[in-house]
């Protein structure tokens, strides 16, 4: 074809100069549009041949060697996964305690219901709960899209379905469901219909909780443990029944991580069921509930005087008669009439003393090793039911004797555990949470070992002889604090109206778990002889729980076998010149 | 007359055309089953999922605790019956 053309365009240029009878061309101007026209045709088919040799040579690579990133893109297909709109949460054993589940909800569209009252009499006749006029009503509605009912059950769902009615469908939606039921609901919360946390950790940590669930990152792990939370919650259920209390609060914490393992608030309320609870349910009053805790307060006046020096095991003081100061009076519930010294403050639980020693150590440094301590301010805790402790604004010496007992300063359940935990963990203080730690968590040292070690062998005075004997569970060396305070009301105190507390710690040689109980409003028993202080109703239920929890949580029990006793003199300590043991474990 | 080279050219393309349209049906099978598998994965991952859910409602401590009550004799464990391997003394042999 080339040679087809270059011919004609050849003859073509000799006839064009015959005819215009200039002179002809000489051979060599003729043939030099031929070899321009022959060049040009070389480029072309050069181009031509490297664009096929390029497209060539990428198909073998394509073919041949994989293809670079497209046969990355093919090895890492995993599938679809399911994707839910919140993670699960799941407690430090992995038992699941919160999930969505997949459920059908039924939607009208009132443009297309050819019957309204029809239909609402069908679904009435398989949803009983639902009224006729309030699905009449949406049925004949403006507009094209009713909900008439979430969250329907599988059996309710088929039911609705085999009516086949037009107009109505069915949106696939989530719901979230607690295996537990009500078990965790003060710790948890929950979520509403939209799947937006609403209390608990299911709101403070929502964002959280979504993202996981977008990424397929696996559950929220928290520190929680749901044969703990049992335990703690029958007990706690058992002993306000027994003792007729209004309520009762309880936390299991981690001395050492500032893990909380369980936290009950009673009476709590079922999260199905929001509108059948009144504040009294929905009020957690371990974490937001802010109390005069009373003598328990002691541990922190006596673990604070020993800590500044103020006074050593030795020291007395005058408990003979009740202590005047400006125009109040501070007396005992327990008035032993004599001089007593620290650890017999502690365990008789003398306000006259503990005040005194509050005295002694002063309003500036008391307030600064209980800001130490952690309980002036909210805890950091994941929760949005977080209380605030409440402090004299003006911290005069009458105040510094009362909070020397543990009255005029109102700290949550919480505070107190987690103050008690620093208290014997060698004084080290870890911010309580709930959330599953993993090593070892810094903190911020708040007393010496030694305080430490001395609080731990008075604590274990109190059960062994003092005013938390029923706290004992066998072979798990209980240690820990009573204390009864009348609660507070506008201007002064309600007689008869008792918060009781008893919070300790376990094995006492070398503590792991903080117990702590708090009664509402107990009473006294035929078998507590009418008393309804700690001793007789907090204490007990410490006990009883402590004997449960103790080998779930592989904490071994000290057997009272002559092999021990070696072991068990060494840890005796005396305390003063008479021979009198502090301690026996 | 028919050059082979003809041949070759509008053969070549037929072969091309062809083994195109048979691996993109192919290709179209492939993706319909991986389609269905898929779906088939999801429901299995959703039924897995209530299961677990369902798993966690049924061994909840209470219940465990009222069937251990009505079917077993056993009752909870007292400090006496925890021991741990330390305490157990070391094994001597037969011949001892």
């Amino acid at each position: 074809m080339s040679e087809l053309s270059v011919r004609t365009w050849r003859d073509a240029a000799g006839e064009m100069s015959d005819a215009n009878g200039v002179e002809r061309l000489s051979a060599r101007e003729a043939r030099r549009p031929l070899e321009v026209a022959r060049t040009r045709l070389l480029v072309a088919g050069v181009i031509f041949t490297v664009c096929f040799v390029i497209l060539g040579a990428r198909l073998v690579q394509l073919s041949l060697f994989g293809g670079g990133h497209y046969a990355a893109q093919i090895a890492q297909h995993e599938g679809t996964r399911l994707t839910l709109q919140r993670a699960d949460i799941v407690d430090r054993n992995g038992v699941l305690l919160a999930t969505n589940l997949p459920s059908q909800s039924l939607y009208v569209d009132p443009t297309q219901v050819l019957d309204a009252t029809e239909a609402a009499d069908k679904i009435t006749s398989v949803l009983p709960k639902l009224t006729r006029d309030e699905i009449l009503r949406k049925a004949s509605a403006k507009g094209s899209f009713r909900w008439i009912q979430r969250n329907l059950t599988p059996e309710q769902y088929y039911a609705v379905n085999r009516l086949g009615l037009p107009g109505f469908g069915f949106k696939r939606e989530e719901r979230r469901v607690y295996p537990h039921g009500s078990l965790f609901v003060h710790t948890l919360g929950f979520a509403g219909v939209d799947n937006g946390g609403l209390a608990g950790l299911e709101a403070a940590r929502d964002a959280y909780l979504k993202n996981l669930a977008e990424n397929h990152s696996g559950a929220l792990v928290t520190s929680l443990d749901s044969r703990v939370q049992h335990i703690f919650n029958a007990e706690l259920a058992a002993a306000m029944a027994e003792f007729d209390a209004k309520g009762g609060a309880g936390i299991v914490l981690d001395v050492h991580s500032g893990e909380i393992l369980a936290l009950s608030s009673l009476p709590d309320f079922n999260p199905y069921d929001l509108k059948s609870s009144g504040p009294n349910q929905r009020f957690n009053r371990a974490t937001l509930g802010v109390y005069e805790l009373g003598s328990t307060f002691k541990a922190f006046t006596t673990a604070m005087a020993l800590d500044y020096g103020v006074v050593n095991l030795n020291d007395r003081y005058d408990a003979t008669k009740p202590l005047r100061v400006a125009r109040f009076m501070i007396r005992d519930d327990h008035p032993q009439n004599r001089w007593l010294d620290v650890p017999e403050i502690f365990v008789h639980s003398s306000n006259i003393g503990a005040a005194q020693m509050a005295r002694d150590v002063g309003a500036e440094r008391q307030k600064e090793f209980l800001g130490r301590l952690g309980m002036l301010a909210p805890l950091p805790l994941e929760l949005s039911e977080n209380g605030s402790p409440l402090s004299p604004r003006h911290w005069r010496e009458i105040n510094t004797m009362t909070i020397g007992y543990g009255h005029g300063i109102a700290v949550t359940p919480l505070h107190l555990i987690s103050g008690f935990a620093t208290l014997v963990n060698g004084g080290i203080t870890r911010p309580p949470t709930l959330l599953r730690r993993n090593g070892e968590v810094s903190g911020t040292r708040v007393v010496t070992r030694e305080t430490s070690d001395t609080m731990r062998l008075l604590m274990r005075m109190v059960v062994e002889d003092g005013t938390g004997k029923k706290a004992e569970a066998e072979g798990y060396l209980v240690g820990g604090k009573t204390g009864t305070a009348e609660k507070a009301v506008a201007g002064g105190y309600k007689k008869n109206a008792l918060i009781t507390t008893f919070v300790g710690a376990f094995p006492m040689d070398a503590p792991r778990y903080a117990v702590l109980v708090m009664l509402d409003e107990p009473h006294g028993t035929k078998s507590t002889h009418g008393y309804a202080g700690a001793g007789w109703n907090a204490a007990p239920t410490v006990g009883r729980i402590i004997s449960q929890i103790a080998p779930m949580l592989g904490v071994m029990a000290i057997r009272p076998s002559g092999e021990d006793e070696e072991e068990t003199e060494r840890l005796l300590v005396r305390a003063d010149g008479e021979g009198r043991r502090i301690a026996s474990f | 007359m028919i050059r082979p080279a003809l041949i070759l050219w509008i053969g070549l393309p037929a072969i091309v055309t062809i083994a195109l349209i048979l691996v993109s049906y192919q290709v179209q099978s492939l993706e319909n089953e991986l389609e269905t598998l898929e779906h088939a994965a999801i429901a299995q991952q959703e039924e897995i999922h209530v299961l677990k859910a369902e798993w966690s409602f049924l061994n909840r401590p209470e219940r465990l605790a009222r069937l251990a009550g009505r079917h077993l004799e056993l009752a909870p464990v007292t400090p006496a019956q925890m021991s741990s391997f330390t305490l157990v003394p070391p094994f001597k042999g037969l011949d001892q």
